[in-house]
C-alpha cells in the first residue's frame, strides 16, 4: 500500500550501478501512516485527515482546568460585573504590569553553575553519540549508506584522471593514509588519558586515602570475618568454623580514618592505619588464661593471692589510646581475651559439675584438687589494653596444652550424616551407623559411643600426667648420676599427654658379653608410675618417688646378681643358690646368691642390699654341717671397696679367680 | 521403678530417636548455577562436604478402605560393598497444618534394616511399588541443618539400573534444607532459623515452603 503523503525522488527504473546512473539513489517515505477511518464497498479506503496545528493547540487548550488556574472567585463569564469591580483597582494593575516589563527587562541570565560547561559537553557528545547510532543503523539495517575503509581503492574505472587513480591505488599511499588516520586516533585517545591524570591529579592525598582504605579492607578480609551492613562496615571477631560462625559479642565497626583525624595523631601518613575499629567494651582489654601446679601448704594466700590495685588498671577503658591502635594488633587483643574468657566460661561449668573432685572458684581463679596435696589452678588476668607485650606466667607446656585441646574441641564436627543422608544427623561415631544391623545391645551401644571427655576433666589428667612425667625423670637421672654400677640407660618409647613409656636399660660396662644386659619399662599414666618387668611383673609405685627408686634399686640389684652369677659360671662356680625374692631383716627386697668353686674348697655368699653396695661373705666349704664347728662355720667378710677391680664384675671376676683353686 | 514402668521409659527413649519432626524447605538450582551455589555453602557451612549416591524406593500397601500407607526405602546405589545392602525405612507423616509457620513441618519415623533379598520381603508384606529414583549429590551441614544438593534419575526400564538406562528427570538440582528435632521439642524457633538460614542462599536459589497436599 502506498503511503499517501509518500513520494519517490531521483528512482529510476533500471536501479543503482547503470553507467548512466550519477544521481544519488534515495527514497523518502513518511514514518507514519494516515489512519484508515473506512473503506467503501468498491474497496476505496477513507483516511482520517490529521489535525492541523490550531487544531492541535485546540484540543489541548480544552484539557486544561481553567478554574483551578484563575481561582474560584473569578468571573470571566460576566464581564461587566467583572470589569466594575475590577474598576478601581486598574490604575494599579497598569503600574504592576509595566513594572513586571521593566524587571524582564533587566532580567540577568541565570547563573550556569559550575557543571554547566560539563553539561554542554555532555549534550554534546549525546547528539554526537545519537547520530553516530542513525549511521550504524542505517548503514546496517539500509542499503542507503556504505561504509568505505580510509583511502579505499577507487573502484570507478571511468576516472577522468588516470594518473590519480593509480597514485590513490598503490600500496605505499594506502599505508600511509592508514597511519595517518590511525595516529589521529591515538591522539584523540592520548589527549582523553591526559584530561584524565589531570583530573585525577587535582586530589591526589583524597585519592591516595581511598586507595588505602580499599586496599586495607581487602587486607583485613583475608584475616578477617567482614560484611557490609546497610551504610556501615562490620567485622566479627567469631572464631567458631562449625554451626552458627557469626558471634554478636565479637563484632566491632569499621570506619576510616578522617584526614583531621590523621593530622590530628601527629603521625605520618604511612605510619597510621586508614581503617579504624572499634571493638566491644568488654573486649578492650588483654588477657591472659593461664595454667599452673601449686602445692596446699594450708594457707590461703599460697592458693588466692591478694590482688594489688595495680591489677584492676584494665578497667580504665582509654578509648582514644585503643582508636589509635593498629587495628592488626587491637583486633588481635580483643579476640584473645573472646577466646580465653569462653575457655574460662567452659571450665568453670565444668568445674561446677565436677564428680570425686574438689574445685573451687574465685574471681578469674579456678582450682581443682589433682592429687595429693597437688591443686591445678587456672587463671583469667585482663591488662590494660596496650601495645605492651604480657609476660607469660604459669606453666608453659600446660597452658599450651589448654589451648591446643579446646582448638581442637572447635575444630571436630560436633554432628555429621549417616551412612545414608535422609536419616537425621549423629553426634555417634561411624561404627555405630550398623548398630542396628549388627543388632548392637543398648549396653554395646552406650560402651561404643564416645563421651565428649570435657576441658577440665581433660585438663586433670593431662597435668596429673605431666607432674608424674617429670618426677620419673628426676628420679632416673638421679639414679643415673649416683649409681654408675651397673650403667643405667632410658629413653622414651611413647609419649602422649595421658601415657607415657620409659625403656630402661641396666648393663655393666666391657661385661656385656657375659652378663648381658637387663631391659624393663617405666610406664607412667595420669595417676600412678609403673615398673613392668620382660616377665610381665608390674611394681606398682603409686605417684611415690622412694618407691620409684627402690624399684629401680631393685632391678639393678637384680641384675648384679645376675652378672656375677654369669661370672661365676664361666669360672666354673656351681651356684647353690640364686634367690632374687630374699628379704633382709626389715622386710626390704635383698637377692641372695651362693657359690662354690669348682674343687668344692670354697663357698661365696653374696647379698645385694638395695642401694647398697654387695656384701660378700666367704668361707671354707664344709661337706657335713653337723660335723663342722662354730669356727669353721663362720663366714669371712670382705670389704668390697677393698676387693681388686673398679667395677663390680671385674671385682667379683678376680676373687672369683683368686678362690677358684 | 517397676518393670512395666521401666519399659515404657525405655519405649519412649526409643520413640525419642526415631520418632522425629523434621522442618524441611525446598527449592531448585539450574545445573549451571550449581558452582556458585557450592562456593556460597562452602562459605557458610561447615567445613567440608559429604558426596552420596542413593536409590530410593516408595512403596504403598493398597487397601480399599484406609488411606494407602506409604513406605519409602533407601540404599546406596551401585556399591559393591556390604553397605549396598543397608536399607533405610521411613515413614513420612502428614506436615503439620499451620499456616503461620514458614516452613514444612512433619512427623518421620527412620529405621535402618540389612536384608540381601529385602525385595522379596517388601512383597511378602504387600507393598507395591509407587516410583524410585536415584539421587546423587552432596551434603552440607551448618550446625543443625542439613542441607542437601542432588540431581535425580530414574531408570527408564524399571529394574534396570545400568548407567545407558538412567536418563535425567531434569536440568536442576533439587535443593533441600532440613532440621531434625525431637517430637516434643517446639518447632516455631527452629523453623525461623531454618527460614534465616534459606534466606542467605537468596537469590541463587529461593527455597520455599510447598504445600504439596493442598490439592
Amino acid at each position: 500500500m502506498a503511503a499517501p503523503s509518500g513520494s519517490t525522488v531521483g528512482s529510476n527504473s533500471d536501479g543503482p550501478g547503470t553507467s548512466y546512473d550519477r544521481g544519488v539513489p534515495l527514497n523518502l517515505a513518511s514514518y507514519h501512516e494516515w489512519e484508515i477511518s473506512e473503506i467503501g464497498y468498491d474497496g476505496t479506503e477513507k483516511f482520517k485527515i490529521p489535525h492541523g496545528y490550531q487544531e492541535h493547540i485546540g484540543a489541548l487548550a480544552r484539557k486544561i482546568d481553567w478554574m483551578s488556574l484563575i481561582g474560584e472567585e473569578a468571573r470571566h463569564d460576566n464581564l461587566v460585573i467583572h470589569n466594575e469591580k475590577e474598576k478601581g483597582t486598574e490604575t494599579a494593575a497598569v503600574d504592576a504590569i509595566e513594572e513586571t516589563k521593566k524587571k524582564s527587562d533587566e532580567r540577568t541570565p541565570p547563573e550556569a553553575g559550575p557543571w554547566h560547561v560539563v553539561a554542554k559537553h555532555l549534550h554534546a557528545s549525546l547528539q554526537e553519540l545519537t547520530v553516530l547510532l542513525d549511521d550504524l543503523a542505517i548503514l546496517r539495517t539500509t542499503d542507503y549508506l556504505k561504509p568505505m575503509r580510509v583511502a579505499d581503492r577507487l573502484q570507478d574505472a571511468n576516472m577522468a584522471n588516470e594518473v590519480t587513480a593509480m597514485v590513490q591505488n598503490s600500496k605505499a599511499f594506502q599505508w600511509s593514509s592508514k597511519r595517518k588516520a590511525l595516529n589521529e586516533a591515538a591522539n584523540v585517545f592520548e589527549t582523553a588519558i591526559k584530561t584524565r591524570n589531570n583530573q585525577l591529579g587535582s586530589d591526589d592525598a583524597s585519592r591516595r586515602n581511598k586507595d588505602r582504605f580499599f586496599s586495607e579492607l581487602r587486607r583485613m578480609r583475608e584475616l578477617w570475618r567482614v560484611r557490609k551492613n546497610g551504610e556501615s562496615i562490620i567485622g566479627d571477631l567469631g572464631y567458631k568454623i562449625f554451626g552458627i560462625k557469626s558471634d554478636p559479642r565479637g563484632v566491632f565497626h569499621i570506619t576510616r580514618r578522617s584526614a583531621d583525624q590523621m593530622k590530628a595523631s601527629g603521625k605520618g601518613e604511612e605510619e597510621l592505619n586508614v581503617l579504624q575499629v572499634s571493638v566491644p567494651g568488654d573486649l578492650m582489654r588483654q588477657s591472659t588464661l593461664t595454667v599452673s601446679i601449686v602445692k596446699d601448704d594450708g594457707s590461703i594466700t599460697s592458693v588466692f593471692p591478694e590482688k594489688a590495685d595495680s591489677e584492676y588498671a584494665y578497667m580504665e577503658m582509654d578509648k582514644a589510646a585503643c582508636d589509635g591502635m593498629p587495628w592488626e594488633k587491637s583486633l588481635k587483643r580483643a579476640q584473645e581475651t573472646l577466646i580465653c574468657k569462653d575457655i574460662f566460661n567452659i571450665l568453670f561449668q565444668e568445674a561446677v559439675q565436677l564428680r570425686r573432685r574438689l574445685a573451687v572458684v574465685k574471681e578469674g581463679v579456678i582450682m581443682v584438687s589433682l592429687y595429693d596435696d597437688y591443686l591445678l589452678r587456672f587463671e583469667l588476668k585482663f591488662h590494660p589494653f596496650t601495645m605492651d607485650s604480657i609476660p607469660t606466667e604459669g606453666d608453659p607446656f600446660l597452658t599450651r596444652f589448654l589451648r591446643e585441646y579446646h582448638l581442637a574441641m572447635e575444630c571436630s564436627r560436633p554432628v555429621r550424616p549417616q551412612m545414608l543422608i535422609d536419616l537425621p544427623l549423629t553426634h555417634l561415631p561411624e561404627a555405630l551407623d550398623y548398630r542396628g544391623p549388627l543388632a548392637y545391645s543398648a549396653q554395646d551401644i552406650e560402651a561404643r559411643s564416645a563421651k565428649a571427655k570435657g576441658l577440665l576433666n581433660r585438663m586433670t589428667k593431662v597435668s596429673g600426667h605431666y607432674v608424674l612425667v617429670k618426677r620419673t625423670i628426676a628420679v632416673l637421672k638421679s639414679h643415673q648420676l649416683h649409681y654408675g654400677d651397673p650403667t643405667l640407660r632410658w629413653r622414651c618409647i611413647r609419649c602422649s599427654p595421658l601415657h607415657s613409656l620409659f625403656l630402661c636399660e641396666l648393663n655393666n660396662r666391657n661385661y656385656e658379653h657375659i652378663a648381658g644386659k637387663l631391659s624393663f619399662y617405666v610406664q607412667v599414666d595420669a595417676e600412678s608410675v609403673e615398673v613392668q618387668t620382660k616377665e610381665g611383673t608390674e611394681i606398682s609405685c603409686r605417684r611415690d618417688e622412694h618407691e620409684l627408686r627402690q624399684a629401680l634399686h631393685l632391678m639393678s640389684a637384680t641384675h648384679e646378681m645376675i652378672s656375677v652369677s654369669q661370672i661365676a659360671k664361666q669360672i666354673s662356680y656351681q651356684v647353690l643358690h640364686a634367690n632374687m625374692n630374699a628379704m633382709d631383716e626389715n622386710g626390704v627386697p635383698c637377692p641372695t646368691l651362693y657359690l662354690v668353686n669348682n674343687v668344692s674348697t670354697r663357698t661365696v655368699y653374696i647379698k645385694f642390699p638395695l642401694g647398697e653396695v654387695p656384701q660378700t661373705y666367704v668361707r671354707n666349704f664344709i661337706a657335713d654341717e653337723r660335723m663342722a664347728t662354730e669356727e669353721e662355720k663362720k663366714f669371712t667378710s670382705l670389704n668390697f671397696s677393698r676387693m681388686p677391680g673398679r667395677s663390680l664384675c671385674k671385682k667379683f671376676d678376680t676373687l672369683f679367680s683368686l678362690l677358684k683353686n | 521403678m517397676s518393670d512395666e514402668e521401666k519399659g515404657d521409659a525405655n519405649n519412649e527413649y526409643l520413640a525419642q530417636i526415631y520418632q522425629r519432626k523434621e522442618c524441611i524447605l525446598w527449592g531448585s538450582i539450574y545445573a549451571t548455577n550449581l558452582i556458585d551455589l557450592e562456593n556460597r555453602l562452602a562459605g557458610i557451612c561447615d567445613p567440608g562436604c559429604t558426596p552420596f549416591h542413593e536409590h530410593e524406593m516408595s512403596f504403598s500397601l493398597k487397601t480399599t478402605q484406609t488411606p494407602d500407607v506409604t513406605l519409602r526405602l533407601r540404599r546406596k546405589f551401585h556399591t559393591e560393598t556390604t553397605s549396598s545392602n543397608q536399607w533405610r525405612f521411613r515413614y513420612v507423616g502428614r506436615p503439620e497444618p499451620d499456616p503461620n509457620c514458614p516452613v514444612v513441618v512433619r512427623k518421620v519415623i527412620d529405621s535402618v534394616a540389612h536384608s540381601q533379598n529385602m525385595m522379596e520381603f517388601v512383597k511378602t508384606l504387600g507393598l507395591r511399588l509407587d516410583y524410585e529414583y536415584m539421587a546423587k549429590g552432596k551434603v552440607w551441614t551448618c550446625g543443625a541443618i542439613k542441607i542437601v544438593v542432588s540431581s535425580l534419575k530414574r531408570t527408564k526400564q524399571p529394574g534396570k539400573y545400568e548407567v545407558e538406562n538412567l536418563e535425567k528427570m531434569s536440568d536442576s538440582y533439587l535443593i533441600e534444607l532440613s532440621v531434625t528435632i525431637n517430637d516434643s521439642v517446639d518447632y516455631h524457633p527452629i523453623a525461623k532459623q531454618l527460614k534465616a538460614f534459606s534466606s542467605q542462599l537468596s537469590p541463587l536459589v529461593e527455597l520455599q515452603k510447598v504445600e504439596y497436599w493442598v490439592k
